[in-house]
């Protein structure tokens, strides 16, 4: 923005109003944000409620090692790690492919209301979904053994094998998704200017190649974008899905159990230096890599990072 | 620029429409198990045929929804109160931080960039909340939870730049103070952002059930979502709700399986019916942000 004049520098009379508009905000932020990064410090410490923070006695690295060394954290990592990228390519693929979809249909009212419908499941809490998972899943009533029975077959027990939940999972993320995430790649295939399809077509292109050799392209650069700002949560894969849609039947932790359902439960179990421990490890991981992807992409190409 | 052509259309619509069967037969589900008489699915399961028509479980759910209503209460207050509150104090950080003339506005922007980056986490947010602020089992912890995104101001803040300077000015010459500005000129100006991020604010509060299970004990704070996972994983629950003595002949007559879903119907139906009627705005703001930020 180009300034005509001299440039003042405001007083501070009249940076005062201003102030006071952010004052509720960063009142909030200093309460609610930065005071719980002081208490942090209990990552280091063996918590007793007697104590409280400061009292406590120091303990050094030792809920980090304990957690490292301990079984589960292979599951654990594993899994936050193994779903993040599994929710993400296939996600991305479906909602690429609904995307192009949409843009195919020719009927206004038609795309309107497949584009309501698909929408639809990102509304409902995923309290909501697990009744969903429930009424299929369930293994006296749902729907999922009713059919197997039908075809002769024995129920099975969804609720504690856990070799069928990563599937499970994966399928009400994407159904959850799929239909608010098409909506940019649907908006970038609108805004392709038709004059230039006009003009492939007369030079002779078929359907395949308008795809490959536009269509495509317009979207390479929001897969990068919206991958670059995935990253930085590589380490959060959401508590919501994971703790109501399994029902938190332990027996399905070995797949479902992953870093934030696993911090919610040291939470419970009153162990506060822990679960501190561990989602300091986790804010930390992800901050990181923010903060390393963006400046990578900082040094190729300064329009898309997001800092 | 569609396919014309009629036989790939009909492919394609044929395609689409069946999928749109997996997103609306698990809602059918559970309305139509809800309206069915409790023996039919306990011999059918669940399903979303109804084969025998029963409205007994909503009339369970009436006579003694007091839980439902007090839900009901707490999540309407929090959920409408707090998203007007949080999304009016936001859009005035977000404007303010707008205005070339704030030359302080570093001070605001970095910290807030910051809390983007990093997060306490659960431990030490609980701790502060609960220790200093004295929240647990108190309302006003769902107030205070997610009050504040930065990334929220930051989408404001791209709104209240591409306003003109023009405008502001003739108004300072006018006399008018900064929060006159804002109030008459500026907040106006960005309701269609305002109400976009307002509404999903709203959708987001509604649908939580995280502060509660981590903050409240107290059966008169639940919020619906979190009554309705109660309701889901313990049968018990249901009894003890309906306040019938465990064992007593009433309490085994009570439909449990259909109760849970009319239950889940009369809970969560009304926002489930309307949301989907702001969606257009709520894509259209979507991309307002994206294409801004």
């Amino acid at each position: 923005m180009k300034q005509t004049g001299i440039k003042k520098k405001s007083t501070f009379n009249q940076n005062l109003p201003f102030l006071i508009m952010c004052l509720p905000v960063m009142f909030y932020v200093i309460c609610f944000k930065f005071l719980p990064l002081f208490g942090m410090v209990v990552s280091f410490k063996d918590y007793n409620y007697i104590d409280g923070i400061w009292g406590s006695p120091w303990v050094g690295l030792k809920h980090f090692e304990f957690f490292f060394s301990s079984n589960d954290v292979y599951h654990i990592l594993g899994n936050t790690v193994g779903y993040f990228f599994l929710f993400y390519i296939v996600k991305t693929i479906c909602s690429i492919a609904v995307a192009f979809m949409f843009y195919f249909v020719a009927s206004n009212k038609a795309l309107k209301y497949y584009q309501t419908v698909y929408t639809l499941p990102n509304f409902i809490s995923w309290v909501l979904v697990a009744y969903i998972a429930f009424t299929l899943f369930s293994s006296e009533y749902g729907m999922m053994n009713t059919i197997i029975e039908a075809f002769g077959g024995e129920g099975i027990s969804w609720y504690s094998e856990p070799k069928y939940w990563p599937v499970i999972l994966l399928f009400f993320h994407v159904w959850q998704a799929v239909g608010m995430n098409c909506i940019i790649y649907y908006a970038a295939l609108m805004g392709i200017d038709e004059s230039l399809i006009e003009a492939a077509k007369l030079d002779g292109a078929n359907l395949r190649q308008i795809i490959w050799h536009i269509m495509i392209p317009t979207i390479t650069p929001i897969i990068s974008i919206l991958a670059i700002l995935a990253v930085g949560s590589i380490m959060t894969a959401g508590f919501g899905l994971f703790y109501q849609v399994p029902m938190d039947s332990a027996a399905l932790y070995p797949t479902t159990d992953v870093i934030d359902t696993y911090i919610y439960r040291t939470l419970v179990s009153g162990n506060m230096g822990q679960t501190s421990a561990v989602g300091m490890f986790q804010s930390l991981v992800g901050g990181f890599l923010l903060l390393t992807v963006n400046g990578i992409v900082k040094k190729i190409s300064p329009d898309n990072a997001v800092f | 620029m569609n396919k014309r052509n009629k036989t790939a259309q009909a492919f394609l619509n044929i395609y689409l429409a069946l999928s749109t069967l997996l997103f609306i037969i698990p809602f059918v589900i559970i309305i139509s198990t809800s309206l069915t008489n409790e023996s039919v699915v306990m011999r059918y399961g669940y399903s979303p045929i109804i084969r025998e028509f029963s409205a007994d479980a909503y009339k369970y759910v009436f006579k003694n929804g007091q839980n439902i209503v007090q839900a009901y209460g707490v999540t309407a207050l929090f959920a409408f109160g707090g998203t007007l509150l949080d999304n009016v104090i936001m859009a005035l950080c977000g404007y303010s931080i707008s205005r070339e003339k704030f030359t302080y506005k570093k001070w605001i922007v970095y910290p807030l960039i910051f809390t983007m980056i990093f997060h306490g986490g659960l431990a030490p947010t609980y701790l502060i909340y609960t220790k200093v602020f004295g929240l647990k089992d108190n309302i006003l912890v769902y107030f205070v939870a997610g009050m504040v995104s930065a990334y929220t101001i930051f989408i404001y803040r791209a709104f209240f730049k591409q306003v003109p300077v023009s405008l502001s000015e003739s108004a300072e010459l006018d006399g008018a103070s900064e929060m006159q500005i804002f109030s008459k000129i500026m907040l106006p100006l960005s309701l269609p952002t305002f109400a976009t991020y307002s509404f999903m604010g709203l959708m987001t509060r509604w649908n939580s059930f995280e502060t509660t299970l981590y903050y409240i004990s107290d059966k008169k704070l639940y919020t619906l979502q979190y009554l309705l996972q109660l309701i889901l994983k313990e049968a018990e629950f249901i009894k003890q709700s309906m306040q019938l003595v465990p064992g007593s002949v009433q309490a085994a007559e009570i439909p449990m399986e259909t109760v849970k879903f009319a239950m889940c119907v009369v809970a969560a139906g009304p926002m489930v019916a309307i949301f989907p009627f702001f969606q257009r705005y709520f894509s259209k703001g979507v991309m307002v942000g994206a294409v801004k930020g």
